[in-house]
């Protein structure tokens, strides 16, 4: 702690030369990052204009704010707003505890052999793709044939049509998901509860903790940083949520929960080449995902100290 | 300590029961998959195949087999994915060491700078117009160097390095005379294989599965993707099912396909992971502060 | 010890610094030109500097202006491509069809594959074009390039060097005004597939004769027999062939144009058809949207009835389409009845074509038929084409009957077809083995199958297509809808197309969840009023006078 005192108090110019070759290491990917993502910035412009291609970016007439307010005066604007935000939130926060569970479970698994099993196995389903994940939902959730359904049967229970129950949508999204992606996120937890120094453990043993005394107070505490910061990231890019598995999920009957802007950018925008339209609408998801991460960074720092910013 | 014995045990069942949940959990779906791939797809989609094969048929493999482009596909995911995973290494690895030193000037700005294009990109457009201008596109090297660095890992990285090469360490080693890179690859390297080995299969892993840039970006088949082949494989338009028998004839092969294609573009990936998995073991840390 | 240090430091530098100058390297090249005026000149400069080849005889720009090959000197041709449906046939240039062309046109083709929705509006947006494309493009895409001067109007070309196309254009007036554009010129020429086995109808509609042998019960003709037919599936559940879990009646969803249940409405009379904006045009010429129309609740109340009994599975409103094929196509058979465009049993006995029904509400009953048949976009050069009349000439060759024939059906005597030594083409049935055999780009290649051209075209007995044939002949076609009544393939302005995607997304995404509720929970009656009160807020009125305008437009063309 003294010692960073003293280092902000020395003047620039020293600081500068003593850290030279570290900004030696910054420089490619700074300079990466200026040609492959900066460069590009002016495109957005299009948002403001009634893009042709044929006048390019700086002739085509520029609308001002239009483009956004088509968007928010869009009969559909109501319903896929509110069905972003709760199946992003729904999707975040039910996944989240998931991979950090099952990290610290393997984490106290004896045998080494029956860990990596779980390990390899619970990592495999990520390798899905999106298409034979939702035609599985729909062989599996069938109404007359499907497994759950059978079960339900068995159980004297009515059979339902759960692809086509709008209720059901965001369950069914958001757990096969998670079913998904628990094993392949729980990884980077793995790869801390790694990090930790097995001292610690060792001492505590001495002093008679249990197992969950162990996780409570020395495993929790060193996951943290990983924890909050994948938590603030995930939270700044909720508006982003994906097109592709909702759309494939979607039918006639579940439209009314399973219409999110993505899904509607697509039909709209992109299948029918109104490129300002839909840069207008990606870059309005762009300014919600940016303040939603700014306020969690700053609730973060404020809670735990960590931030990411 | 008796409780404390007792406690532990009840724990250890507990745990065991849960990790056996999360096997069977996420097992049983993948067998699924498996046995799909060897069995008559109108069974397959009429629920009929829960526990073993029905109506084995090994159409799809065969189909897959005889397409050579399948087997283009692989050896340019293999080349894309070692090159394409040393230059994300490279790039965002060191990017997230350096900003992990709390005493460079400029850091927040320069983070800044980082972050930023997690949520302001200025479209495929633009982007694609410049890397035309670069004579980029239909090339080896747009390829590999899409996504260069990995903002999201980039963050992982440097928290990683802020929270576990203590400073103590850093401070020894300049009193030693060691200069900032030197402590780079000498020491802050070798002491974070554990976060080197997930990056390499975040990044690995990435490329194998990506398709997007190759898709807008190639034009030539031959340089495709094995995922781009395999998901044009997998494109059942309706307009071929109106236009020909051929069409509707083929299209029901094309279901026998659909699970075997997971299973043979997952296979190496899966191969992959215990390789990954061994850097994971507690005590790479200590070891190395002790070494 | 420090330098070696510092050696290997910088060895590992090197790379990501190399990397780093390569990128500065190239940014420094200009990158800013204007694409326009530089096609511009590129053009230009490519017509001068064919004025001195000119001296040789009937070449124009390494052009043979009769006879083949095309190319004088070798030429090369960048084409832009579609892979949207290239799973069954591997590599463009790796397909028999694409080889022998280019050997006998002497030009090479140098294909560039679109993927998807995302690359092909890059290439316009972006305006990297090929010299010439196949299928890629939209309208609006086509218009914005000809707006940009990017493409070249074809028309000169086309009296110019491609008699065939020429004399089919006056000839099919309906072929003219699809690939006329607003300004009168043309800047596309189109696939033309007028088959009559294929556009002479949708769907079949196909019933498993074996079982309704096995209950003793006839074909069923009308609406209430129809009814006690799938019953009869339905309660013989795991009797005969017929399985336990038996789906009396499959269709794809209600409204999907393809294996929907369109033709149960039409068999009451109710004009109903999706293959664009779920319009159909009455006899006077006027946009008709029945989905709205008093008249259709009747067959609704009908396929709810179905519904309700079990007779037609809930998973039809939310199957994909993959789905429909395994389950329609399963061995043994699930099904009952369906629609589907191709009979899977091409003798026409286990499974066979039934008529549209009568629903006894006085009605002549009706089936779909579809406009497919001329489809624009197909084939376009670009500015930056150095050869457009070399171009054009490839696509005066590909129309000839025996390449059009060819590349939809795989070349004569490979898979499926055999011409004779009249010059008739006969096709032979599909056999399921011959899969990976397929040489032919289908309907990907700007062809031109003119009505004429199937006068000496057969079909051998037990192929698909035959059957199809025969059940059009003896069975739909005093049923079908007349294409005047089907919505035609106009062409709609960038302001018309933008209004309408918005309008058409709405309204059918409401008529269709609208329509899936009342056929699985009922409540059609009480809830008819709110439904078209809503389709009025949602725009139905602008929709149709959009459609409408573009109709009168293009029948005044």
């Amino acid at each position: 702690m003294k010692e960073k005192i003293i280092y902000s108090k020395r003047k620039l110019r020293v600081r500068l030369k003593q850290h030279w070759q570290l900004y030696l290491l910054l420089a490619p990917p700074m300079l990466y990052l200026l040609i492959f993502n900066y460069a590009p910035l002016y495109g957005l412009i299009i948002a403001f204009e009634d893009y042709k291609p044929y006048l390019g970016y700086l002739k085509s007439p520029f609308v001002g704010l239009q483009n956004f307010a088509r968007f928010f005066n869009s009969n559909k604007f109501g319903q896929v707003l509110p069905n972003t935000v709760i199946l992003a939130f729904y999707s975040l926060l039910a996944s989240f505890p998931f991979p950090i569970i099952l990290a610290l479970c393997l984490n106290y698994i004896p045998s080494t052999r029956f860990k990596k099993a779980v390990q390899n196995v619970t990592y495999a389903p990520h390798f899905i793709s999106t298409v034979v994940m939702v035609s599985m939902l729909n062989i599996f959730f069938a109404q007359s044939t499907g497994l759950v359904n059978n079960v339900r049967d068995a159980l004297g229970l009515d059979r339902l049509l759960f692809m086509g129950e709008a209720g059901a949508f965001r369950h069914l999204y958001v757990w096969s998901g998670i079913w998904q992606m628990c094993g392949w996120d729980s990884i980077i937890y793995f790869a801390s509860l790694a990090g930790v120094d097995e001292s610690l453990h060792e001492a505590a043993i001495v002093d008679g903790a249990t197992i969950t005394q162990r996780i409570r107070f020395i495993d929790l505490p060193s996951l943290k940083p990983t924890i909050v910061t994948l938590f603030i990231m995930n939270t700044g890019k909720i508006m982003s949520i994906g097109f592709e598995k909702a759309y494939l999920m979607q039918n006639s009957l579940n439209l009314e929960t399973s219409e999110i802007i993505a899904t509607y950018v697509y039909k709209i925008g992109l299948l029918n080449q109104q490129y300002s339209y839909s840069t207008a609408i990606n870059l309005f998801n762009s300014i919600v995902n940016l303040i939603l991460l700014l306020t969690v960074n700053v609730i973060s720092k404020k809670l735990s100290d960590t931030s990411i910013i | 300590m008796k409780r404390k014995c007792k406690e532990d045990k009840i724990f250890l069942i507990c745990n065991t029961f849960l990790a056996i949940l999360f096997l069977a959990v996420c097992l049983y779906p993948l067998y699924f998959i498996l046995i799909a791939s060897f069995s008559n797809p109108g069974m397959v989609s009429g629920g009929k195949v829960w526990l073993y094969p029905r109506g084995i048929t090994l159409a799809g493999y065969e189909m897959m087999f005889t397409k050579n482009e399948i087997w283009t596909g692989y050896g340019n995911t293999i080349l894309y994915t070692l090159v394409g995973t040393f230059i994300n290494l490279t790039l965002t690895v060191s990017a997230g060491y350096a900003l992990s030193r709390r005493t460079l000037p400029f850091r927040r700005g320069i983070n800044l700078y980082f972050l930023l294009p997690m949520f302001i990109n200025g479209g495929l457009v633009p982007t694609y117009l410049l890397m035309n201008a670069l004579h980029l596109v239909n090339t080896f090297t747009i390829i590999v160097l899409m996504g260069g660095v990995n903002v999201w890992n980039f963050v992982i990285c440097r928290t990683f390095f802020e929270n576990n090469i203590p400073e103590e360490i850093l401070d020894a080693a300049r009193i030693d005379g060691s200069s900032e890179l030197n402590f780079y690859f000498r020491i802050a390297l070798p002491l974070s294989k554990a976060i080197l080995a997930v990056m390499i299969l975040f990044f690995a892993v990435g490329h194998w599965n990506g398709y997007y840039n190759a898709m807008i970006y190639l034009r030539e088949e031959s340089r495709y993707p094995l995922q781009l082949v395999l998901r044009n494989l997998l494109l059942t338009t309706q307009l071929s099912a109106e236009t020909s028998d051929s069409g509707m004839a083929q299209l029901l092969n094309l279901q026998s396909m659909k699970y075997g294609v997971i299973v043979i573009a997952s296979a190496p990936v899966l191969i992959l992971y215990p390789f990954i998995q061994k850097y994971f073991v507690k005590g790479v840390m200590v070891g190395a502060i002790k070494g | 010890m420090k330098t070696k240090n510092t050696k290997r430091v910088a060895n590992l530098l090197a790379i990501p610094l190399s990397l780093a100058l390569m990128l500065t390297g190239c940014g420094g090249e200009p990158s800013t030109q204007e694409p326009g005026a530089a096609k511009e000149s590129e053009s230009s400069s490519a017509a001068e500097s064919s004025t001195p080849s000119e001296a040789a005889e009937g070449v124009v720009n390494k052009t043979n202006l009769e006879g083949l090959p095309i190319a004088a000197e070798p030429i090369t041709l960048t084409v832009g491509v579609s892979a949207s449906s290239s799973s069954f046939q591997g590599e463009w240039a790796s397909l028999d069809w694409i080889k022998q062309i280019q050997e006998v046109s002497g030009i090479t083709l140098d294909f560039r594959v679109y993927n998807s929705n995302e690359d092909k509006n890059l290439m316009f947006t972006s305006r990297d074009y090929p010299d010439i494309s196949f299928n890629v493009g939209s309208d609006k895409q086509i218009l914005d390039a000809a707006m940009g001067g990017d493409i070249y109007a074809l028309d000169e070309l086309i009296d110019s060097y491609a008699p065939t196309w020429k004399a089919y254009l006056e000839k099919d007036d309906y072929a003219r005004k699809v690939v006329t554009m607003s300004d009168g010129h043309i800047y596309s020429l189109p696939i033309v597939r007028d088959e009559p086995s294929n556009g002479g109808l949708r769907d079949q509609w196909l019933i498993q004769k074996t079982w309704l042998d096995e209950l003793n019960l006839q074909v069923p003709t009308t609406t209430d027999e129809f009814y006690e037919v799938l019953k009869a599936f339905k309660e013989n559940a795991g009797t005969g062939s017929i399985p336990q879990d038996v789906i009396p009646y499959y269709t794809y969803g209600i409204l999907n144009n393809v294996g929907g249940a369109l033709d149960i409405i039409n068999s009451y009379g109710v004009r109903v058809a999706n293959e664009r904006y779920m319009v159909t045009v009455d006899d006077s010429g006027k946009v008709e949207f029945n989905y709205a129309n008093e008249a259709i609740k009747e067959p609704l109340a009908f396929i709810r009835k179905l519904f309700e009994e079990g007779l037609i599975p809930g998973e039809c409103l939310t199957d994909d389409w993959d789905t429909y094929i395994t389950k329609t196509r399963s061995t043994p058979a699930v099904v009952g009845s369906y629609h589907s465009y191709q009979n899977p049993d091409a003798t026409n006995t286990s499974i066979v074509a039934m008529g549209p029904l009568d629903s006894g509400n006085g009605s002549q009953p009706m089936i779909r038929s579809q406009t497919n048949h001329v489809q624009r976009n197909h084939f376009t050069i670009y500015k930056n084409c150095e050869h457009p009349e070399a171009a054009m000439r490839l696509a005066e060759l590909i129309a000839d009957p025996d390449w059009s024939i060819q590349a939809m059906y795989g070349m004569f005597g490979d898979t499926y077809l055999t011409k004779n030594e009249d010059g008739s083409v006969m096709m032979l049935p599909y056999e399921a083995d011959a899969q990976g055999k397929d040489s032919a780009p289908m309907n990907r290649v700007p062809f031109l199958l003119a009505k004429e051209m199937f006068d000496t075209f057969t079909y051998a007995e037990g192929s698909a297509q035959a059957q199809r044939d025969n059940a059009i002949k003896d069975q739909y076609s005093k049923y079908t809808i007349p294409t005047e009544n089907l919505y035609p393939n106009v062409m709609f302005s960038t302001e018309q197309v933008d209004r309408l995607a918005e309008l058409s997304t709405d309204i059918g995404d409401y008529v269709l969840t609208t329509y899936s509720t009342w056929m699985l929970n009922g409540g059609m009656d009480a809830g008819w009023d709110a439904y078209i009160e809503q389709l009025d807020k949602l725009g139905l009125e602008e929709y149709i006078s959009i459609l409408q305008e573009a109709l009168d437009a293009f029948n005044a063309n």
